[in-house]
Formats: C-alpha cells, structure tokens, sequence
C-alpha cells in the first residue's frame, strides 16, 4: 500500500465527493419513492386540474427513443470507471 | 505531484461509477417530470367515487401481463401522469375506479430508457373479445372484454371521450407507439384500447 493512510487530506476528499454523489443519485429516488406514497393515500389532499371541467393530456408511456444517448453514456462511463478501477488497482495493489 | 495524480484518478474514477448508476436508474425509472402529480387541489373537487374501491392488480392473459397498478394523477406537463417504473400500470385515480360507472383509464410503458420491452409493449395486439381482469383492494376481480381500439396522436387535445365519468362501465389501456420525438420526447401516437366491463368474480 503505497497510498499512506496518512494522506488524511486525498481521503477525505474522495470520501466527500463520494457521500456527495450517493446524495445526489439518491435524492430523486427517494424523491419517487415519496411520490409513489402519495399514491397510495386514499384520504389526502390531492392533485390536479379541476377534472369536471378539464381533462389531462395522453400520457407519456415511451422512453425507448433514448436508447442509442443512453447505451452511448453508460459504455463511455463504464469504460472510464473500469480503466480508473484498474488503474488503481495497479497502482496500490 | 503524484499524490495530485492520484487524486484526479480516484475523482475520474467515482464521477464515472456514479455516472453509471445514473443511467442505470434513468433506464429504469420514468421520469419524475412525468410520473410526479403536480399541484394539490382541494379534497371537495376529488371526484373519485367514495364507495368504489381501488384497483391493485391487472393482468392480461393473452399477452402474459401481470401488472400492479399504481395510482397517478396529472403530471406537470399537463398530462396523465405515468407508473414510476416499467413493469407497474398507472390508474388515472381522479376518474373512475374499475368496475364503477364511466371509464377507468389505466396507463402502462412501451419501453425503458434502453429500448427493453415494458409492461404494455404488445398493447397492440388485443383483439376484441381478449379479456383484461383487474383485482381490487378487496379481492374482487373485474373482467373486461376488449371492443376495440384507436390510435391518437400524443398531443390530441380531445380526450374527454376517454377521462368521462358517465356511462356504463369501462376500462381504457394507453400506450405509446409510432416514431420518437427527441424534441418532445415522447413518442409520436398513443395506442387506445377500450373494453367493456364482462363480469365481476
């Protein structure tokens, strides 16, 4: 382990960005799953337009146009976060 | 020098893990923008029959769908909002129930952020007669018997023939299908299927 555990400043660092980023995936999932609760609430408060003189437009129940950005993003990242894993794994291993 | 090496490895490194948990929750999760209900109302404009129980399940056989249903209302842009996933159905909860008078929409995917089938991804293939069976909150299953179908376009203003709450009852399946639209994202038609109310076991 060449990376001395006293580097106490690089550690903590990635341990910040790391919680950082973990709170900025989680969020909206928490953010959903608060929203699906709602859901489920039969005597609450809730939405929208007046529905007696107002209907909602067609959902919209399609993301598959997305593929081709999608699959693009999650290759490039992947490979980043490999290549970075096994850099380090080379490095401090 | 080395230590800032080292540093900028690692950060690289976790910016492209978290990037690819991202995408992957994106795939799989319907956008907020579109399954979030929007504005609170008061509860006296809750039109939803106080009597009517709520819907948890719905299958199709001759499709192999098994579905839960969520419950959703209006979305921010307007529109009926959709299931927070990809295998769940969504019932508009400010119509009518299933089984109660008027028409029970009830809204289900095409497909995921990674083009992978979801729930209603053979809508397309009901044929009049093809049953639909919904199971409420009290274990009573309502069997539908599709009548037909239409397709719209997704922008279609005229949607009161399908969110009425008068009439005999009905259940309405939605989907989307036609070509993407990367400016609107969304695709171009919708699928509607209609079926009348069969039998309650």
């Amino acid at each position: 382990m060449k990376l001395a555990y006293s580097n106490f400043a690089l550690w903590s660092i990635v341990l910040l960005l790391t919680l950082a980023l973990m709170t900025m995936i989680a969020i909206p999932a928490f953010a959903q799953t608060s929203t699906a609760t709602d859901y489920t609430s039969a005597t609450g408060t809730v939405d929208t337009t007046d529905t007696t003189t107002s209907t909602p437009g067609l959902p919209d129940t399609g993301a598959g146009g997305d593929q081709v950005m999608m699959m693009t993003a999650l290759a490039i990242s992947g490979v980043v976060a490999l290549g970075g894993a096994a850099v380090l794994l080379r490095r401090y291993a | 020098m080395k230590s800032i090496s080292n540093t900028i490895i690692i950060l690289v490194t976790i910016v492209a893990g978290a990037l690819v948990m991202s995408i992957f929750y994106r795939g799989f999760y319907a956008s907020s923008a579109d399954a979030t209900d929007s504005t609170v109302m008061s509860q006296e404009k809750f039109i939803e029959s106080a009597t009517s129980t709520k819907p948890v399940a719905l299958s199709i056989p001759r499709l192999g769908v098994h579905a839960k249903v969520q419950k959703v209302g209006i979305s921010k842009r307007g529109r009926m909002a959709v299931p927070t996933n990809y295998a769940d159905v969504g019932w508009y909860r400010l119509g009518p129930a299933p089984g109660s008078n008027g028409k029970a929409v009830v809204a289900g995917h095409l497909d995921n952020g990674f083009g992978l089938p979801a729930v209603f991804r053979n809508l397309d293939d009901l044929t009049d007669g093809d049953e639909v069976l919904v199971t409420d909150e009290q274990g009573t299953t309502f069997r539908f018997e599709v009548t037909g179908k239409t397709r719209l376009i997704s922008t279609t203003s005229s949607t009161e023939d399908i969110f009425t709450t008068s009439g005999p009852p009905q259940l309405v399946l939605i989907t989307c299908e036609g070509e993407w639209d990367p400016q609107a994202k969304s695709y171009s038609h919708r699928i509607v299927v209609f079926a009348k109310l069969a039998e309650i076991i």
